[in-house]
């Protein structure tokens, strides 16, 4: 690792504290730091003690998650479509999971049987759009690029007209899912481990990654098997970003964003950028939501439209500036 | 000698066009090949099936007499290694990243660069002259400077067959001159041989000891370069009218 490299590491396991500390201390009752301090170590039983252990920390840690998800997934499908603009969303994969939620919230199912029905919905799209862009011809990125925006916009259809048919009382439940919340997000164990498999399978490609990122015959030219490794990020993406969106709806920005940040300030090594990608990723959301639950209190706001209110400024300003490279 | 690279009954089309028809042929160490033709007479077509990243519509390539297209693409990187003629590179990486990434096919799976990789990147970025500007983005390089480092990615991964597609694409003449130098060198080692699709004929008569001319449509002539172009030939695959002018040092072709 580079020393330039180090110093970003460096920054940003000391953002992922950081932005715990924050996130555990602010809200309806703000916190002192030598009450947080005292909770974490156990010294202190009270109210703060319930109000940090079995609130704010596991949906601390549940954001964390689902921004580390999108953000390694986002890495992934930029490579895999050779586009620094793609998002863990561009293949529909966010799409069959509305469809699948709205529907069972429609039908007046439980939170369980919402979030399960959101996973196999991506799941199926996931399946069809693959199908679709391997159909006759060549396998070409922007074939599935194509692909995934049709299915994409063919759910968003599909949603809007289950938007307009829903009854009055129900459609805000709709868009809450719609917008990515985390309020529900009380399961962020099995998150974490999805993030830490993630990764584990991912970083051993990174310098396969690399490679790809220049194009499939210059990986195929230096020893890569393109097809199974082709295969495999759009697979592992898909499924990183099904949970994500499992777990909190379709948060929007962060999968851009990240990658591309990290990008600009030098992180170019697949092997690194896609550690940095799950800190950052997981650290900016945990501020995000930090923020979604306080700046309106006691209204929460979605954080999706947090990510999005904050990400589309920043992300114009990184297009701007990509504008300028070849 | 023996062939280390040969082609048998190797047939190539593309978009309902003939570009090769039962080209069987055999390029041995020590040889630097000159692949002649018009535009879209399937040099780079032919290229990439000599390095086996494409499929023949018939026959096959055959490297140390077994098919390419049989072999892991590790073990077939290790041994042949092209150039391309253009090669995207959508994302920022540095000038130094990029070139190391040529020893990939050298690396296992869970093996990091070692010294001696990164020796071997540094001293490839140097032969280009590309050695202060390791630390740069490719991305703000110049189209001869990103033409070098491609090269230097090539000579990192040092494989004994290179396959070079236009390499001295906007490259001005001292570079033009100090790479293929560099590179048809490199035949005189055990084992190596070149293979270089060119447009400049003079640069072939120059560095070449062997040519493949491709004619257009499907037929070919191929052998020691002395051999196979005169003017007559030229004209026929370039379809314009060649003058040959003898010089002291040899004959050059001018066209028009």
């Amino acid at each position: 690792m580079t020393r330039n490299g180090r110093g970003l590491r460096l920054a940003l396991l000391a953002l992922v504290p950081a932005a715990f500390a924050v996130a555990l201390a602010i809200g309806s009752v703000s916190l002192a730091p030598a009450t947080l301090w005292q909770v974490l170590t156990g010294r202190e039983h009270g109210l703060p003690a319930t109000l940090v252990l079995d609130l704010r920390l596991p949906r601390a840690l549940a954001a964390f998650a689902v921004g580390g998800l999108l953000a390694l997934a986002g890495t992934l499908l930029q490579v895999l479509l050779r586009n620094p603009l793609a998002d863990p969303y561009v293949l529909g994969v966010s799409g069959g999971a509305a469809v699948a939620a709205l529907g069972s919230l429609l039908l007046g199912l439980g939170s369980a049987w919402v979030n399960a029905n959101a996973f196999i919905g991506s799941l199926v799209v996931m399946l069809l759009v693959f199908g679709l862009s391997h159909g006759r011809g060549a396998w070409t990125e922007t074939r599935l690029l194509l692909t995934g925006v049709v299915v994409a916009t063919a759910c968003g259809a599909i949603v809007s007209l289950m938007l307009a048919l829903a009854p009055q009382a129900q459609v805000s439940t709709l868009l809450f899912w719609l917008l990515g919340d985390l309020g529900l997000g009380n399961a962020p164990w099995w998150a974490l481990a999805v993030l830490a498999a993630g990764l584990l399978l991912a970083l051993p490609f990174g310098r396969a990654l690399n490679l790809y990122a220049r194009g499939e015959l210059m990986a195929a030219a230096l020893g890569e098997n393109v097809r199974r490794l082709r295969y495999g990020i759009y697979f592992l993406a898909a499924l990183l970003t099904a949970a994500a969106v499992t777990l909190a709806g379709a948060i929007g920005f962060i999968g851009l964003v990240v990658p591309h940040l990290l990008r600009l300030v030098g992180d170019t090594d697949h092997r690194r950028l896609l550690v940095d990608a799950a800190l950052l990723g997981g650290s900016l959301l945990v501020v995000a939501d930090t923020l979604a639950r306080t700046v309106l209190a006691p209204a929460q706001l979605p954080v999706g439209v947090l990510t999005a209110l904050l990400g589309a400024p920043l992300f114009l300003y990184l297009l701007a500036r990509a504008a300028r490279l070849p | 000698m023996t062939p280390r690279l040969e082609t048998f009954g190797l047939t190539l089309r593309a978009g309902g066009k003939r570009l090769v028809e039962e080209l069987t042929i055999g390029f041995e160490p020590g040889q630097n090949w000159a692949v002649l033709g018009a535009n879209g007479s399937g040099k780079t077509t032919l290229l990439h099936a000599l390095a086996g990243l494409r499929a023949a519509q018939s026959g096959e390539v055959r490297l140390d007499g077994v098919n390419i297209r049989e072999l892991s693409a590790r073990r077939r990187a290790q041994q042949v290694g092209i150039l391309f003629q253009e090669s995207p590179m959508p994302f920022p990486a540095t000038t130094f990243e990029t070139v190391l990434g040529g020893r990939h096919p050298h690396l296992g799976f869970w093996q990091q660069e070692g010294p001696a990789d990164l020796e071997a990147a540094t001293v490839a970025l140097a032969a280009v002259g590309l050695a202060d500007l390791a630390e740069r983005p490719v991305t703000t390089l110049s189209g001869g400077e990103r033409r070098r480092l491609e090269l230097a990615s090539l000579l990192t991964q040092d494989p004994a067959l290179c396959l070079l597609d236009e390499p001295v694409n906007h490259l001005d003449p001292r570079y033009q001159m100090l790479l293929l130098r560099l590179v048809c060198a490199r035949a005189q080692r055990p084992g190596h041989l070149n293979i270089f699709v060119l447009h400049d004929v003079n640069l072939a008569l120059r560095f070449c000891s062997h040519a493949l001319m491709l004619c257009g449509d499907g037929r070919t002539r191929h052998g020691p370069l002395d051999a196979v172009v005169d003017a007559g030939v030229l004209e026929s695959v370039y379809g314009c009218p060649m003058r040959e002018v003898r010089i002291d040092t040899g004959r050059l072709f001018l066209p028009g």
